[in-house]
């Protein structure tokens, strides 16, 4: 087995999957993708020079790779439109089924994880690199060439959204009461 | 009844908690799924090699026969004129007039595989464009003044990516949306105390039917002329869906305020010239010293244009104006586009006129209305400023919401408004008759990242 792959794989492979699968929340589109960055990154690795590390190098192309996806499916969805799909039949098709690892989750969780859809594609990537990734506000504006002034604002503004989208719902009273969130 | 449900460290607390997701497949299955796809890529690589080897062969020993066959004299006369169409032409395009008209892009779709903190000069990614910093010339930035700097003639290098001490920022979309929404005035305004400068240049549409104004913040000095150079030398419109104009082929300067477009003789087309006067409006037009912008032939005083015969210079102010709509690109890049930078839009005598046009649109051309089926907007209009009421159902922060705002501002400060007031009834994040008060700095505008 190629043994950048083999590192690469072992280093990384999870959590790339994992942020590349909180974008398109599609698994199959998330394993179609991770495999299209293992390719750029492989045809490229021989150019990168260190500069960078090689954490954040990876993240950036995945980032890259993964919006190309979402526009795409974005640019379908409004030719779909154009052919007279009501607006309703196309928003039904855009509730994708929970993935088994939320089946089971609190309501809360579901709740949190349909709400990140409602945020801006820039919100929905900090959150998911700040908060489900761990990763620190510097590593965060690296991979997504911002300023880390940039990254605190619309890490804010997303949590902001969050909230006001949350405060909206109202499966999460029970919750609230039995104090569970 | 509850007062508040979610805080926003219980969110960021929930987040960390969301559960992992991992990809269930073995590590020998992707990799023989990413060999295989590898694989073909290297044969497709090989394969177009061969294609293009033979043609490539005839071709090289067709010029070779032709130099041979050309007469000498042909050589002595070239050699006896300086100063031909390949002096005018931008130093990285010499060998090429077309190249940043044709400058190949990258495949559509390709991530960028650089490292990103490198700011490499080519970047792929769909929403990624690089620029070079405008540092060569550390004369003042002119940016923030209303009257420009009174000097010399300067021909600015136009060199297209060329100068190797200019270190390259990248030019992406505002966000991650295909939207460019303008820069709002205080925005531009803590730009400019951070020592950047505004530049917009226009550029046409495929049909040639109209010109949009792309505006990036700039560093560095020089003339303003300068940095619309190092911008059209460096910024690929074709990477947005837009054409570049007849300013691609011009060697641009300032002289006695006015601006300069030294063009190659012959070079300018019908449907350029058509357009001329909106290219020159929307690059020029918006610094209040450049009224005029002069015209040379291969460095002589005037331009002799095949439908309007010969010209030394041409007002651009005025030529700005009109309702605002929305236009998408091939790409699915949006922008606003005024009626004033169309050959085809009639322009609206007062605001309401101008508003009821916004709500119409010119569909057959692109031109999409920006106030959506469920909106109406209503406009006020008293001396300098302008209440737009919004009515109708709708999230005021969703992008078609933001859009048909931006529009609103940019038409109102085409009909003498220096403020707008937004009475937005659509918004359901903030109580109703909530005003705010917003500027708009510069249109279209093309984020850089250092």
């Amino acid at each position: 087995m190629n043994d950048s792959f083999d590192r690469l794989y072992s280093d990384y492979h999870q959590s790339l999957f994992q942020f590349i699968f909180y974008m398109v929340r599609d698994r199959e589109a998330a394993e179609d993708i991770v495999q299209e960055v293992y390719i750029k990154v492989l045809k490229a690795y021989q150019s990168f020079q260190g500069k960078s590390s090689e954490k954040t190098w990876l993240y950036s192309i995945a980032r890259h790779v993964t919006i190309d996806w979402i526009r795409k499916q974005n640019r379908r969805k409004r030719k779909l439109l154009f052919f007279n799909l009501s607006q309703k039949e196309n928003q039904i098709a855009d509730l994708q089924p929970l993935p088994d690892e939320f089946v089971t989750q609190q309501e809360s969780v579901k709740e949190l994880y349909r709400a990140l859809t409602d945020c801006t594609i820039a919100q929905q990537q900090v959150l998911v690199l700040r908060y489900i990734q761990s990763l620190s506000i510097t590593e965060t504006a690296a991979i997504l060439g911002w300023t880390e002034s940039k990254v605190k604002t619309t890490q804010h503004r997303g949590l902001k959204k969050l909230k006001g989208l949350l405060d909206e719902r109202p499966g999460l009273e029970e919750e609230w009461k039995d104090g569970i969130v | 009844m509850e007062s508040s449900k979610w805080t926003e460290e219980e969110i960021q607390k929930q987040l960390e908690k969301m559960p992992s997701v991992k990809d269930k497949r073995s590590k020998e299955f992707i990799f023989h799924e990413i060999e295989g796809k590898l694989a073909a890529w290297s044969l497709h690589k090989r394969r177009v090699k061969k294609t293009w080897m033979m043609p490539g062969m005839a071709m090289a020993f067709m010029l070779a026969i032709v130099l041979i066959l050309m007469p000498l004299p042909f050589f002595k006369k070239e050699a006896a004129a300086p100063g031909m169409p390949e002096r005018t032409l931008p130093k990285g395009n010499q060998e090429n007039p077309n190249a940043v008209a044709r400058d190949p892009e990258p495949p559509a779709g390709r991530a960028d595989t650089r490292e990103h903190q490198n700011d490499a000069p080519v970047k792929e990614k769909e929403k990624d464009r690089t620029i070079p910093k405008v540092e060569k010339k550390p004369q003042g930035d002119n940016q923030g003044s209303t009257a420009p700097l009174p000097q010399k003639e300067q021909p600015a290098d136009n060199n297209a990516g060329g100068d190797e001490e200019a270190p390259p920022v990248t030019v992406q979309a505002s966000s991650d949306e295909n939207y460019h929404s303008p820069l709002m005035m205080d925005e531009l305004n803590q730009q400019q105390k951070e020592g950047k400068s505004l530049v917009t240049v226009a550029y046409s549409d495929e049909q040639a039917e109209l010109v949009v104004p792309l505006s990036f913040l700039v560093k560095g000095g020089g003339t303003y002329a300068d940095k619309v150079e190092d911008v059209l030398g460096s910024f690929h419109p074709e990477k947005v869906g837009l054409q570049p104009t007849l300013l691609n082929q011009a060697k641009l300067s300032e002289k006695e305020g006015a601006v300069v477009v030294n063009l190659p003789a012959g070079s300018v087309s019908s449907s350029e010239e058509a357009l001329l006067p909106k290219v020159l409006g929307y690059t020029f037009g918006y610094r209040e010293g450049y009224s005029t912008v002069k015209f040379e032939t291969d460095g002589k005083p005037g331009y002799d244009f095949s439908s309007q015969g010969p010209k030394e210079e041409l007002d651009v102010n005025g030529v700005r104006g009109g309702a605002a709509f929305a236009y998408t690109t091939s790409t699915g890049d949006e922008f606003l586009v005024e009626s004033n930078a169309t050959t085809f839009a009639k322009p609206a005598e007062t605001l309401e006129k101008a508003v009821d046009q916004m709500n119409e649109g010119y569909k057959d051309k692109k031109l999409e209305p920006v106030v959506p089926e469920d909106k109406t907007l209503q406009v006020e209009q008293s001396g300098s400023k302008t209440t737009v009421t919004v009515e109708g159902k709708g999230e005021a922060g969703d992008e078609e919401t933001r859009k048909m705002m931006d529009a609103a501002l940019v038409t109102a400060k085409n009909y003498g408004s220096e403020t707008v007031e937004f009475d937005d009834e659509a918004s359901t994040t903030k109580p109703a008759g909530e005003q705010k008060e917003e500027q708009i700095g510069a249109v279209n505008y093309m984020e850089t990242k250092e």
